[in-house]
C-alpha cells in the first residue's frame, strides 16, 4: 500500500449551473506523501484555496475523489466528515480565526475539547508544551484579541497541533504577517514538521516562502502547471 | 454537553450587556405573567369570597313552594354529617312583615339558631351596636332600616305579620347589624328560631341553608342530597349566579390572553436577538465547524444560549414578579388599611410560569439553532 497521507485522483470542481457554471478546478490527480511538507502554489484566482477546501473536507469536489489516510471522503455524511476533520487535520488560516471570547489556552485545547468534551491532564501538558514550542507562555492567558499578528497566527498553529493530526492545511498562512513575522512562523512550520512528523500543504503566494517547502505545485487555471521537488 | 454549555455561556457573557437586556426582557414578561395572574387569582378569590362568603352555597326546602318543612332533629344532625365539606347546617324560619308605621315598611322575618347562623353571615362581628337577640321576642335589624326609622339598640318596634294577625307584635332591639348589602341592611329583621317559631306557632322551619368548603363543588353535593332527600326542593349557588361566574370566566380568559401574549412576545423578542447573534457568531461557529463541531453540536450551542437566557430570565423575573406582588399587597391599601385586592401567591402558578419561559426561549432559539447548522464554513472563511 502507497504511503500516502492524500491522494487526489480525477477532482473537478464546478460553481453555479448550466450557462453560469464555471469550472474552477479541471481533473486534478495529486498524492501528498505521508510526512512530506508541500507548497501550492497559483496566482489568485487559480483554484488553490478552492483545492485546500475540498482537501479540507470543508466542501466537495464535482467530481474525482479525496482519500485521506486511504479512506475515501467522498461518501462520507457529514457527522463523519466533521470527527475526520477534527482527528486527522489541523488548519490553519490567512486570517487566524481565533475566538475572541476564549483566551490564548483554551484557543488551543479547543479542537480537543470538541473531541473529547473535557480536558485531561495530558492534555493540558501538552498543550502547555506546544505554547512553549511556539512562544505563547507570557501571552497564554491573554484574550484572544489581546494578541500581535504574530501571536495570534502562532496560537492557531498550537491550535492546530493540539489533536496532533496527521495533516496540517495552511492557507496563506503568511500571508498577513510582516516579512520578519513571515521567516518567525516558516521556521516554526519546520519546526514542527521535524518534530511532530506532520504531513504539511502550505497555500502561499510568498515565493520565498515556496522555495523552503520540499515540493511546489503551481496552479494554472485550475489545473496543475508545475509539480517538482526542490531538492 | 458541558463543552457545549460553556461555549454557550461564553458567547453569552462575551457580550454582556446585550445578554443582560435579554435577560430582563424575559424577567419582565414573566413578572408581568406572574403579577397579573397573582392579582386575577386574588381578585377572584375575593370576588367570590364576598360574594358567596356570606350566604348559604345550598339550600334544603319544601318541594311545594310556601310549604315548611318538619323540623326533626335526627334529620338535622344526619345533615351535618351528610359530606364532609358540608361546615354549617342552619335551619331557617322566614315569613314577611310590615313595619306598623304609617309607610308599612315591608320587612322579611328571619328566624336563626345562632350557633349555625353566624358561621354563613358572621352577625358577632357585623353587630354596630347590641348584641345577638337571645332572650324571647328580642330583634336585631339592619343600620338602613334603624336609620329609616329612627330606632335604638334598646327601643321597641311594632310588626305586623299578616299571617299570624293584624295586631302588631312587639319586638325589642337588641341589636343593629351591617352586612354591608343595603337591600339586606333595609329588610331583614333578625330573630332567633325559637322566638319566630313561637310567633308562627308552629314547630317547622322554612328551610334549611347550608355552607361547604369548597364552593365549586356544589353542584356534586347537590345532586347528593337530591338523591338522599328526593322529597326536598335542593338548590346551590351557582346555578342561581350565572352572571357572576360568566364573568369570572371571562375575568380569567382576558388574563389569560394577557399572559399569552406577553409570552409571545418575549419568544419573539428571544428569537430575533438570538437571530442576529448567530450572524454576529457566524465566523466562530465557522471556525468551530472547521475545527471538527458538528452541525448538531453547532445548533445545540444556540439552543443551550436560549435554556440559559430562558432559566436567568425565569429567576428575574420570578424575583421581580413576587417583589411586585408583595409591594402591591402591601402599599395599595384602601381607606381602612386592607388591601385593595388580596393577592394570591400560588407556587404552583409561579413554578409553570418560569417554566413557560425556559420553555418559550428554547422554543426562540430553535430557528437560531437551525441557522447555525446550515451555516457554510467556506462562504465565512472567504468572507474573512
Amino acid at each position: 500500500m502507497a504511503n500516502f497521507a492524500l491522494e487526489l485522483s480525477g477532482v473537478e470542481k464546478i460553481y453555479g449551473s448550466g450557462k453560469l457554471a464555471t469550472k474552477v478546478l479541471h481533473d486534478i490527480h495529486l498524492n501528498f506523501e505521508k510526512e512530506s511538507f508541500n507548497a501550492i502554489i497559483g496566482q489568485s484566482g487559480s483554484g488553490k484555496s478552492t483545492l485546500l477546501n475540498l482537501i479540507g473536507t470543508l466542501d466537495k469536489p464535482s467530481n474525482g475523489s479525496i482519500k485521506i489516510l486511504n479512506e475515501n471522503t467522498i461518501d462520507m455524511n457529514e457527522k463523519t466528515l466533521s470527527k475526520l476533520r477534527n482527528r486527522t487535520l489541523g488548519f490553519i488560516f490567512q486570517h487566524h480565526y481565533l475566538l475572541p471570547e476564549f483566551s490564548v489556552f483554551e484557543n488551543i485545547v479547543m479542537p480537543y475539547r470538541i473531541k473529547e468534551g473535557k480536558l485531561d491532564q495530558a492534555t493540558i501538558d501538552y498543550a502547555n508544551e506546544l505554547i512553549d514550542f511556539v512562544d505563547l507562555t507570557n501571552v497564554k492567558n491573554n484574550k484572544a484579541t489581546d494578541l500581535s499578528g504574530g501571536q495570534q497566527q502562532r496560537t492557531a498553529i498550537a491550535r492546530a497541533l493540539i489533536n496532533k493530526p496527521e495533516i496540517i492545511l495552511a492557507d496563506e498562512p503568511t500571508g498577513a504577517l510582516d516579512s520578519k513575522t513571515t521567516d518567525k512562523v516558516y521556521n516554526l512550520l519546520r519546526k514542527i514538521h521535524k518534530t511532530y512528523k506532520t504531513t504539511f500543504i502550505i497555500i502561499t503566494h510568498d515565493q520565498n516562502v515556496a522555495e523552503k517547502t520540499d515540493r511546489i505545485i503551481e496552479l494554472k487555471d485550475g489545473r496543475v502547471h508545475l509539480d517538482f521537488y526542490t531538492n | 454537553m458541558r463543552f457545549i454549555l460553556s461555549v454557550a455561556s461564553r458567547f453569552l457573557f462575551a457580550s454582556k450587556l446585550q445578554t443582560f437586556m435579554i435577560m430582563v426582557g424575559i424577567g419582565v414578561g414573566v413578572s408581568v405573567q406572574i403579577f397579573i395572574g397573582s392579582l386575577i387569582d386574588g381578585l377572584q378569590e375575593d370576588l367570590i369570597d364576598s360574594t358567596v362568603g356570606s350566604q348559604p352555597h345550598i339550600t334544603i326546602a319544601s318541594n311545594e313552594r310556601s310549604e315548611l318543612l318538619p323540623f326533626i332533629e335526627d334529620e338535622f344532625e344526619s345533615m351535618k354529617r351528610f359530606d364532609d365539606s358540608i361546615n354549617v347546617v342552619s335551619p331557617v324560619l322566614e315569613g314577611p312583615a310590615n313595619v306598623n308605621n304609617d309607610e308599612n315598611d315591608p320587612v322579611i322575618l328571619r328566624g336563626f339558631q345562632f350557633d349555625q347562623a353566624d358561621n354563613i353571615y358572621n352577625f358577632s362581628n357585623r353587630l354596630e351596636s347590641g348584641e345577638l337577640p337571645n332572650g324571647d321576642l328580642e330583634m336585631m335589624i339592619g343600620k338602613d332600616l334603624a336609620d329609616m326609622l329612627g330606632i335604638e339598640v334598646g327601643d321597641e318596634i311594632e310588626l305586623i305579620i299578616p299571617s299570624v294577625s293584624f295586631d302588631p307584635t312587639e319586638f325589642v332591639i337588641s341589636g343593629i347589624f351591617d352586612l354591608g348589602v343595603t337591600s339586606l341592611n333595609e329588610s331583614w329583621t333578625v330573630t332567633s328560631l325559637n322566638t319566630l317559631q313561637g310567633v308562627f306557632d308552629t314547630d317547622s322551619i322554612s328551610k334549611y341553608e347550608l355552607q361547604i368548603d369548597e364552593v365549586f363543588e356544589s353542584i356534586t353535593i347537590q345532586e347528593a342530597l337530591r338523591a338522599e332527600y328526593p322529597y326536598y326542593r335542593v338548590n346551590e349557588w351557582q346555578s342561581e349566579n350565572e352572571d357572576l361566574l360568566s364573568g369570572l370566566e371571562g375575568q380569567s380568559i382576558s388574563s389569560l390572553m394577557i399572559q399569552i401574549f406577553v409570552m409571545i412576545s418575549v419568544v419573539l423578542g428571544i428569537s430575533s436577538v438570538l437571530a442576529i447573534t448567530v450572524l454576529q457568531k457566524s465566523k466562530q461557529i465557522g471556525i468551530l465547524k472547521a475545527m471538527g463541531i458538528t452541525n448538531q453540536k453547532a445548533s445545540l450551542i444556540f439552543l443551550a444560549q436560549g435554556v440559559i437566557l430562558g432559566v436567568f430570565g425565569a429567576l428575574i423575573g420570578i424575583t421581580l414578579g413576587i417583589s411586585l406582588v408583595f409591594i402591591f399587597s402591601t402599599f395599595a391599601r384602601d381607606a381602612a388599611g386592607d388591601p385593595v385586592v388580596s393577592v394570591l401567591i400560588n407556587p404552583q402558578f409561579i413554578l409553570l410560569s418560569g417554566l413557560i419561559a425556559v420553555l418559550a426561549s428554547t422554543i426562540a432559539s430553535i430557528i437560531p439553532a437551525r441557522r447555525s447548522a446550515k451555516l457554510n464554513v467556506i462562504e465565512v472563511i472567504r468572507n474573512g
